[in-house]
């Protein structure tokens, strides 16, 4: 029999990465997440887990510095991406690249130079640990909740805003009546870039506080690096768990929107 | 003059935007109930004025009253006004029901303040304050007016602030629309516009002229005094557009109030409209029921835009009697001896018959079957002459003209400008008048654009191209525009004619030069010619204004 083409081999390629770098993984760290050392199943990683305030702990904390990087990117993307989605100023492109250049270079490296920044302003990582991986994530995050909101707002109808004030709105209500109502797909999706990688990041808080601001992401590192595979790999599940839950949250929003919600 | 009946006003309404007049002193006056349609090409300032009425421009001269009070600066959140966008501009984040209820959630309905006696409550009218302050702001930012005008406008806008400063009025208090108050109206509106079964629908589910029907009800459920309609039926389809022109005016005549259209389909204006407004370059043209717009044209641009017609340049030869087509015929219009004048006549309005039997004869170069008749180009010696007509004739059948004296609409000739409707433009981007090829300037037809190597004109973001060649044009000169060159043989001399025409008038000659086809150019100069003197004609390529028949798009390369 002859072997014709078909337009679907082309995905052959993909599959091998998929199964290679994401299924199987996932099937170990389920693996390792449930057997001791011995390879005998146990439930003593979970039980670590949860009787362990320090690691709990360490949850809470890579949570808030989550939603408050999440809504500090926001708080600072959302004008950026509305004024750049104004005619009058998107056909400058120097505005647009300023903001999307720093994605460009490679984040280590940007953190380490971000660090030295800081510490020559007088915001080492010694001594003020919060405040410099705080400062850290929003920059690194900031073009990720740009570039969302901005694919959301060019589809705003400048008409749409006219049509508002024609309805009665004043300035204000032109903007939580008509705006901010029409780019919640792009703030949902803006929130889901920032907010998953936050709470899993490694080399900013290490990098920036010097080791002495611990999130989730550092936590399972350590973990790995002191060979508890099983304690490292229950984490990570607890990881994927939440990555599961803030996608079915958001697929609810977004399919109200009959996906408008742009992939970003 | 009894102000009370007009519900809107526009005195000496001018708009400029950079330097350039897009509105030019607009006097206009609505009934209240009437249907008003602003008619146009293109960039003629029809859309300027509309969103001045509706507040999203502010007049930089000139007063706008509704129902005699002056609204000239009040946002459009403040005005009884709504408006049916162009592309209907509904919110895709709410459903029909929650598009149609926006502006009634907004609104807030005034209740009188009383003391415990009944007495009313008199308090500074805040509001009018501000909006007087606002006022003032305008005037002091304005470009336009001159210093004195400034002046004058500020003082009397300061007394009018001490006024209110020093009257305390009734105060009010408000409240917000219930619910149920909400539900009646909205489904009120769905009923005019036939939509109330599909309240709890997205709006994105809905096809374009259901999302037209929503949009209007959205407009007219907050009870405007005016609504404005910005060509609402362009993107629909012919026949849905049809349909929906009448039931536009159907719901004109239901609702009862004031519609103001704006479109630059001349059709759909003559179907809806009470009263058209021609307008061309930010000036009215002509005010007049759709009737009149059609039988009297008050000048060949009108007749031109208003239905298919063929004007023609013609002399009174004597009273009520005309020459054109070198032809003399009798006409109902009265104009002095030897004035030259502009005559149309509709293609309906000539009837055909057998050869010698009519007032002329032509051959027929063309025929197009249209449904219900044929449409013959006929050539009288070099001029051609639209004839509608049900018979069938054979092609290069030489036929009979008949033109009734009724059908000959004379207008008086706008001598400012030349206007040559069927010029085109050439394969080298030359503007083609009477076949004579001049230098013309084509990115006139597009702000900000440009001409590339290849000869199409690029816009400005350069995202599109357009090739005009055999595009057919409207070009206008003016009179003072145009060079009269005395070698006729030099390469200046665009086209030869015939001085045919000299009137002496105080300072200068205005003359008329015929070419051998027939076309004038009608210039001054204040050189002495004699009648029939050959001379050559040049015209300086920026001095030539052009208007594309067709719409740009079209042409998109």
């Amino acid at each position: 029999m002859k072997l014709r083409f078909q337009r679907k081999y082309l995905c052959i390629p993909y599959f091998i990465f998929l199964i290679l770098f994401v299924i199987i993984p996932i099937l170990l760290i389920v693996y390792y997440a449930f057997t001791d050392s011995n390879g005998f199943f146990t439930f003593d990683a979970l039980v670590n887990f949860f009787s362990s305030t320090n690691k709990l702990n360490v949850l809470l904390v890579s949570l808030l510095f989550g939603v408050l990087n999440t809504v500090i990117c926001l708080i600072i993307g959302y004008p950026i991406a509305y004024i750049l989605a104004n005619k009058k100023y998107n056909s400058n492109y120097v505005i647009v690249m300023l903001f999307v250049m720093p994605m460009w270079i490679n984040f280590v490296l940007r953190t380490g130079a971000t660090r030295d920044v800081l510490s020559w302003i007088g915001l080492s990582g010694g001594e003020h640990p919060y405040l410099a991986t705080m400062i850290g994530l929003v920059y690194n995050y900031l073009p990720f909740v740009i570039l969302p909101l901005y694919s959301t707002m060019l589809k705003l109808d400048r008409s749409q805003i006219e049509a508002a004030i024609d309805l009665g709105c004043n300035r204000y209500q032109v903007f939580t009546k008509s705006i901010f109502p029409q780019s919640i797909p792009g703030v949902i999706s803006a929130a889901m870039m920032v907010f998953m990688p936050t709470m899993s990041s490694y080399v900013i808080p290490d990098v920036l506080s010097e080791g002495k601001v611990i999130l989730f992401g550092n936590s399972i590192y350590l973990n790995y690096s002191n060979y508890q595979w099983g304690d490292g790999s229950f984490m990570a599940l607890i990881m994927l768990l939440i990555v599961v839950i803030s996608m079915l949250v958001t697929r609810n929003f977004s399919e109200k929107d009959e996906g408008k919600a742009s992939t970003w | 003059m009894d102000e009370k009946n007009y519900i809107i006003d526009l005195k000496n309404v001018s708009k400029i935007f950079d330097g350039v007049t897009v509105v030019d002193n607009f006097n206009l006056y609505v009934k209240k109930g009437e249907f008003i349609t602003f008619l146009g090409p293109s960039g003629c300032g029809k859309s300027t004025t509309l969103r001045m009425i509706a507040g999203f421009e502010f007049p930089s001269k000139g007063e706008i009253l509704l129902k005699g009070k002056d609204i000239t600066n009040l946002p459009p959140n403040k005005r009884p006004i709504n408006m049916v966008f162009q592309r209907y501009a509904l919110f895709p984040h709410l459903d029909v029901y929650d598009n149609v209820a926006f502006g009634l959630r907004l609104k807030k309905i005034p209740i009188e303040l009383k003391d415990e006696n009944g007495n009313p409550i008199l308090k500074i009218n805040k509001e009018k304050v501000k909006q007087v302050k606002e006022d003032i702001r305008h005037t002091k930012r304005n470009k336009v007016l001159t210093n004195e005008e400034k002046e004058n406008k500020l003082a009397e806008l300061n007394e009018k602030l001490q006024h209110l400063l020093n009257n305390p009025e009734q105060a009010y208090k408000y409240r917000k629309l219930s619910n149920q108050e909400i539900d009646s109206k909205v489904a009120r509106a769905l009923k005019i516009v036939d939509l109330d079964s599909l309240e709890d629908r997205d709006i994105s589910t809905l096809s374009g002229g259901q999302q037209q029907r929503v949009a209007i009800a959205r407009a007219i459920v907050n009870e405007p005094e005016i609504l404005l309609l910005d060509e609402p039926l362009g993107a629909l389809d012919l026949k849905m557009r049809k349909d929906m022109q009448l039931e536009l005016k159907e719901m004109h005549e239901k609702l009862g109030i004031t519609f103001i259209y704006v479109t630059h389909d001349q059709e759909e204006a003559l179907t809806m409209s009470d009263t058209i407004v021609v307008m061309k370059d930010g000036e009215i043209q002509q005010i007049g029921t759709p009737k009149m717009i059609y039988d009297e044209p008050k000048n060949a641009f009108v007749a031109d835009f208003i239905g298919e017609s063929n004007i023609f340049n013609a002399t009174m030869i004597d009273k009520l009697k005309v020459r054109f087509l070198n032809t003399n015929f009798v006409c109902l219009d009265d104009y002095p001896l030897n004035e030259k004048v502009d005559v149309v006549v509709r293609p309906e309005d000539v009837v055909l018959t057998e050869v010698n039997k009519g007032h002329l004869n032509g051959i027929i170069k063309n025929r197009i079957f249209k449904g219900v008749n044929y449409e013959y180009t006929i050539m009288i010696n070099k001029n051609e002459l639209l004839v509608k007509d049900t018979k069938e004739y054979p092609l290069d059948k030489e036929v009979g003209l008949i033109i009734e004296p009724n059908s000959i609409h004379i207008m008086k000739k706008d001598f400012v400008t030349n206007i040559y409707t069927d010029a085109y433009i050439s394969k080298d981007n030359k503007v083609c008048i009477d076949d004579a090829p001049f230098e013309c300037n084509l990115t006139q037809l597009l702000p900000g654009s440009f001409i590339d190597e290849e000869g199409y004109l690029v816009s400005k973001d350069k995202k599109k191209k357009y090739n005009l060649t055999d595009a057919l044009v409207v070009a206008e000169v003016d009179i003072n525009d145009i060079e009269i060159i005395d070698n006729i043989d030099s390469d200046e001399a665009k086209v030869v004619g015939e001085i045919v025409d000299l009137v002496y008038k105080g300072d200068h000659y205005q003359l008329i030069v015929r070419t051998d086809n027939e076309e004038d150019f009608v210039c001054v100069t204040p050189y002495t010619y004699n009648l029939y003197d050959k001379v050559g004609i040049n015209i300086n390529k920026d001095k030539i204004r052009l208007r594309l028949k067709k719409e740009l798009s079209e042409y998109e390369a």
